[in-house]
């Protein structure tokens, strides 16, 4: 199961680096990526567009199935600084559109609406966060993965600034490391929800012996997944072994379904 | 932690969301446009919120009540079911909802005076005939009784009028305001029952048999009209057997006299929906064999019609 966290910038990444042990990954990239195993983080610099781009060029690359994204990062926004939140809705400041992650899961942290801005917003709205980047990463994050895979945490950084250097360096790094825990919390959480995929071992075999079209490979696969189902502990191969085409093939898996008989 | 609740903008001040948020013990609420922005969105993984769903409080636009295909009444010429909820705590395994929704959130359609005025409706278009109302094709009657006090306002406007009939499809025992209150001479409360050993594996988080006919018992004992239905009946090796010892165990439990009626079924759902079924629940035998066994069906017609007069058993089959 891979996980891909992405922040903007550098000092956000610090304290994942540090505590997840992470290395730089060595290539022509045009983004910093640093790995540890299955868990990625890529620095994708300010911007929505920055985001997304990142996001779906390092899932396109190292991501096999579907992945747990995350977005970490400061935020403004008129609450005590330094509290972590998830974000419960995500507004577009430019397009007006609103969307909404998908929590499957229960943890001690705070939600918080949040309207991603393209420029650095000083008067803030109370209750709501701001920042660069969320739209755009939920906005390709939910066309690479499932919507309860994809979450979202913003550490309170300033109340209103216009740039970031603006922000004290020394308190936001302390306030980042602090966010580490809630960051697992959220990564163990989703991991929960998470099923292994079920799926038939034979396919292979049968796909070897006989001709399959694309559409009756795509029913074999049915069909065995739900003999397994049934007959957990047994193979199909042998009731097949004197067939001669794949359609054969496919009916008598059919009949075996048919005739099969649930335990309860 | 508490819940997220979503509600329509155009419900943030409705009466009934203050209470909700009481019940639901949560101050988070988030608005939303339409609940089937959240509802009906693609990429959602059902299985991982059926373990924790949201509540999306919302109206119900449209039409409120749809006509029951002919061969799923009970008795009565005009059949029309509605939803005031859409999923259900329950997590039955031959259950359709998971194969037609895209998500487990509950929704919960808080317009109850809509309803109303269509039953009202209904009933003055249908003039001297007869109508029944049925309550749990999308969610269970009864299990959330407690936060959204469905039964009780339903109740009580069908105890206005006598002419239409309100059946409220339930497993659950949350009985208490029913038991609190004068029975309705037009609402039938109804249990779906299977043998103990598919309650067990089949029906997960449902009340077990035995605490559902001590439910039956208080609310026939109370003087509420009660109707079985043994819908789905599950095909198992040896279900003949523990489908007998069901019904006579009914027989014996309660009053068979005074039961308004009993239905059975067949596993069912469209085929499109099966498939989906399928692909969420692959490791599910049940679901896997998808065996729709009509045999078991004639087998407990024959059986209950020993123990009932046959006009208060009804097969809920396609007509055609």
């Amino acid at each position: 199961m891979t996980i891909v966290i992405q922040t903007a910038l550098k000092q956000e990444a610090a304290p994942i680096i540090s505590y997840f042990d992470l290395k730089k990954v060595v290539s022509e990239h045009a983004y910093p990526l640093y790995q540890n195993d299955n868990l990625f983080l890529a620095i994708s610099g300010t911007g929505k567009l920055a985001a997304a781009g990142t996001l779906s060029f390092i899932v396109a690359k190292y991501c096999n199935q579907t992945p747990i994204l995350i977005n970490f990062g400061i935020a403004g926004g008129k609450y005590e600084i330094g509290t972590p939140f998830l974000i419960s809705s995500i507004s577009d400041h430019a397009s007006m559109q609103r969307e909404y992650p998908s929590f499957a899961y229960e943890l001690p942290i705070d939600f918080a609406p949040l309207i991603t801005v393209d420029q650095p917003e000083t008067s803030l709205m109370a209750e709501t966060l701001y920042d660069m980047e969320a739209s755009g990463f939920f906005h390709a994050a939910k066309k690479l993965t499932t919507l309860e895979y994809i979450a979202i945490l913003k550490v309170v950084s300033d109340q209103g600034v216009s740039h970031h250097s603006q922000i004290d360096k020394s308190q936001l790094q302390k306030h980042l490391a602090q966010a580490i825990h809630p960051l697992k919390q959220l990564i163990n959480a989703i991991k929960d929800i998470q099923q292994p995929p079920f799926a038939s071992q034979e396919e292979e075999i049968f796909l070897n012996r006989w001709h399959f079209t694309t559409c009756e490979s795509h029913k074999l696969m049915h069909l065995l997944t739900r003999l397994q189902a049934i007959y957990p502990e047994e193979g199909f191969i042998s009731y097949c072994l004197p067939l001669k085409s794949g359609k054969e093939v496919l009916n008598k898996l059919e009949k075996l379904l048919q005739e099969a008989e649930i335990c309860l | 932690m508490k819940s997220l609740v979503y509600v329509e903008n155009e419900l943030l001040s409705h009466p009934r969301i203050e209470k909700l948020k009481k019940q639901l013990h949560t101050d988070r609420i988030i608005p939303i446009d339409r609940y089937q922005q959240l509802f009906n969105r693609g990429q959602q993984d059902f299985r991982a919120q059926k373990n924790h769903p949201s509540w999306i409080l919302a109206k119900r636009h449209g039409t409120l009540l749809h006509q029951v295909p002919d061969g799923y009444g009970i008795g009565r010429k005009h059949n029309y079911y509605f939803s005031h909820f859409l999923n259900c705590p329950f997590d039955c395994r031959y259950c359709f909802l998971q194969g037609m929704f895209r998500s487990a959130n509950y929704v919960h359609f808080i317009n109850y005076e809509d309803f109303f005025s269509a039953m009202e409706t209904m009933m003055r278009v249908l003039g001297e005939e007869h109508v029944t109302f049925f309550s749990g094709y999308d969610g269970d009657s009864l299990a959330l009784e407690h936060i959204t006090h469905f039964a009780e306002e339903f109740v009580a406007f069908f105890r206005q009028f006598p002419r239409g009939e309100l059946e409220l499809r339930t497993k659950s025992i949350n009985i208490r305001h029913l038991l609190s209150i004068e029975p309705v001479e037009s609402v039938v409360i109804a249990y779906s029952l299977n043998p103990d050993i598919v309650t067990e594996k089949i029906e997960k988080k449902t009340p077990p048999l035995k605490k559902r006919i001590v439910a039956l018992q208080k609310l026939q004992s109370c003087g509420w009209k009660i109707g079985l239905r043994f819908d789905p009946l599950i095909w198992f090796q040896g279900c003949e057997s523990l489908y007998s010892e069901l019904f006579d165990l009914v027989a014996k439990e309660l009053s068979l006299d005074s039961v308004h009626s009993v239905t059975l079924g067949a596993m069912r759902a469209p085929k499109h929906v099966m498939r989906q079924m399928q692909k969420l629940l692959a490791s599910d035998p049940l679901i896997a064999s998808c065996q729709s066994e009509h045999s078991l069906i004639e087998f407990s017609q024959k059986y209950l019609e020993t123990l009932l007069p046959k006009n208060k058993v009804f097969v809920c089959q396609d007509a055609s």
